[in-house]
């Protein structure tokens, strides 16, 4: 039976399920207060919030089935402030767009309720159904522009992929199930543990379950739908999309690996890791810099920068997670600014957002030309900006447990990396505004949801100490 | 009546997979790779039936309930996907008149 704490505990889901159901009933029996939805929407996302940092942290609820700590409320915060910039990104992106329906923030609502119940999960099958609940509404909302066939194709390749690698994910689950007689993670840990080595069936299980969750990640060999996803999906989805499952997912592989101290039970996950992360940095960055559509090519980024995460995943332990954890709320940031610019100065989006579009933009609209720069300059790791913050914890890590040459080939990357980056720069500031000006739709909402990922993003970077001492005493937890 | 050996049951699972997945990367028809990715869903449940079969031969009750409830979990979420699945797949053949997954290629490189 469920306890009053067990109830207290997911107090945040609750609010968000709660909002979405109301804001379904309004779309379907109030239409004329549905201009009042995005407001309820974003009022449940800060009474969530407002929960997770009010209540407290009971730890193992639901008969051990979640665990609700400093780690999940981490990771909560997080998920919820992307939640909170892409709804109010999406305000102004469906009015301009004629799309002002409520079920757009009910299913964002749902999305992220589904990547909280995964990052609290320590049991497969909850890992599992955080997983469809966060996949599922959004692939109705990839293809939410159903008039438009890039959307239309974005949302059925983002389904295909995704159902593939539900597939993947449950045949695994079952193979450990089948390894531990449980699909709690502490108790399959424990048997490893005991057994002491790989057996075949904990590989393969292992192998797919992490598969299914490199799926999510967008990381190689497995990346193939994040470019045409990031491209043909409306921008504020792109934006969640890019930053919420990738925290979910994380943090469940981050239990996983350090719950059976990977790095030291086998040299197979190093060097599958570790092949992983660096086949992702280099696929991510060199096909980045022939990208023409911006969108696209923050799709090839995002790949590399989960490949630079992927480092402090391998590396595991306190310190390898406490940077995963800051490089999180670093990528969302600096990410959630640039595509929120994005959707600001583009015309229609039937079109391309090509980088060529920005051209002297730089001094036409300076405001929102300062926040991707910022973004951009903090996406190439460049100090004083809060991307430089995460990458440095993560290749520190690294070389702390030894492996510099891993921090080596990410530094290198982020190298490459500037190159396309400063590109979109020089775009807006060097080169002449064409003749035939674009003409961008007003968008307030999107301009204040911008501005204050920048600022984020600039206050995060010159003051770094809260944000890392909050993930590391995250980061503590994962070991026991 | 011989009890069949859970290693059969995992073996048959396995065979199944491959033909979803396979199914999933080659089939070009809409329908069909929605099909191919039932099949993958429920050659997963197939596993969880076996080791709560094996589960249950050792007397593991409890652990063998476990893998018998994420079944029906493996179920519901599988007809949640056929919804949005098929939603999907009528609002491209509205605009395409077509399911082919080769007629949607503009994304590329």
């Amino acid at each position: 039976m469920p306890t009053h704490s067990d109830l207290v505990a997911l107090a945040p889901e609750l609010i968000l399920i709660l909002a979405a159901g109301v804001l379904l009933l309004v779309e379907a029996f109030l239409p004329r207060i549905r201009h009042a939805a995005s407001g309820l929407a974003l009022v449940s996302v800060a009474g969530a919030a407002w929960a997770r940092l009010a209540l407290p942290l009971p730890g193992a609820v639901w008969s051990g089935m979640l665990r609700v700590d400093r780690v999940t409320a981490f990771v909560d915060l997080y998920i919820l402030v992307a939640l909170f910039l892409s709804i109010w990104m999406a305000v102004g992106f469906l009015r301009r767009n004629g799309l002002d329906r409520a079920e757009f923030h009910a299913l964002l609502l749902l999305a992220a309720t589904g990547a909280m119940v995964m990052a609290a999960s320590v049991n497969l099958l909850t890992i599992f159904l955080g997983l469809e609940l966060l996949s599922m509404p959004l692939y109705v909302l990839n293809a939410y522009l159903r008039r438009v066939d890039v959307s239309l194709e974005a949302g059925l390749k983002y389904f295909v992929v995704g159902a593939f690698a539900s597939g993947f994910l449950a045949y695994g689950a079952a193979l450990l199930y089948g390894v531990a007689g449980s699909t709690d993670l502490a108790t399959l840990a424990q048997s490893v543990v005991q057994e002491g080595r790989m057996t075949p069936l904990l590989a393969v299980g292992l192998a797919m379950f992490s598969g299914g969750l490199l799926f999510k990640l967008a990381l190689f060999p497995f990346h193939g739908w994040a470019p045409d996803v990031y491209q043909g999906s409306p921008t504020p989805v792109t934006a969640f999309l890019s930053a919420v499952p990738k925290g979910a997912a994380l943090v469940v592989l981050l239990r996983l690996v350090i719950s059976m101290d990977l790095l030291h039970l086998t040299n197979r996950w190093l060097w599958a890791g570790a092949l992983v992360a660096v086949a992702s940095q280099f696929l991510g960055n060199i096909v980045a810099i022939v990208q023409r559509d911006i969108k696209r090519m923050l799709g090839y980024s995002g790949i590399a920068h989960m490949g630079y995460a992927m480092v402090g995943v391998i590396v595991g332990g306190t310190e390898g997670a406490g940077a995963v954890l800051v490089y999180l709320a670093a990528y969302t940031f600096m990410n959630m600014g640039a595509f929120a610019v994005i959707a600001l100065l583009s015309e229609s989006e039937r079109e391309p957002h090509l980088i060529g579009d920005l051209a002297g933009q730089g001094w036409r609209r300076p405001i929102p030309a300062l926040a991707l720069t910022v973004c951009m300059f903090s996406l190439a790791g460049i100090p004083p900006f809060v991307g430089f913050t995460g990458k440095f914890l993560v290749f520190k890590s690294a070389v702390d447990a030894g492996l510099v040459w891993l921090a080596v080939v990410g530094v290198l990357n982020s190298l490459i990396s500037a190159f396309y980056y400063l590109r979109v720069v020089y775009t807006l500031y060097m080169r002449p505004l064409p003749r035939r000006e674009p003409a961008f739709p007003a968008g307030f909402s999107i301009g204040a949801a911008a501005a204050t990922a920048a600022v984020a993003v600039v206050l995060a970077g010159i003051f770094p100490a809260p944000l890392i001492r909050a993930a590391e005493a995250a980061a503590q937890l994962f070991l026991g | 009546m011989i009890p069949i050996p859970h290693t059969w049951v995992l073996l048959l699972s396995a065979v199944l997979f491959m033909i979803g997945s396979m199914g999933v990367l080659l089939r070009r028809n809409g329908i069909a790779i929605f099909l191919s990715l039932e099949i993958m869903l429920n050659s997963a449940n197939l596993v969880f039936a076996a080791f709560a079969l094996k589960l249950a031969h050792e007397g593991q009750m409890a652990a063998a309930a476990a893998g018998q409830l994420f079944v029906f979990f493996i179920i519901a979420v599988a007809a949640a996907e056929a919804a949005v699945g098929l939603a999907l797949f009528i609002a491209i053949h509205r605009l395409k008149e077509s399911i082919d997954v080769d007629r949607l290629n503009i994304l590329r490189w």
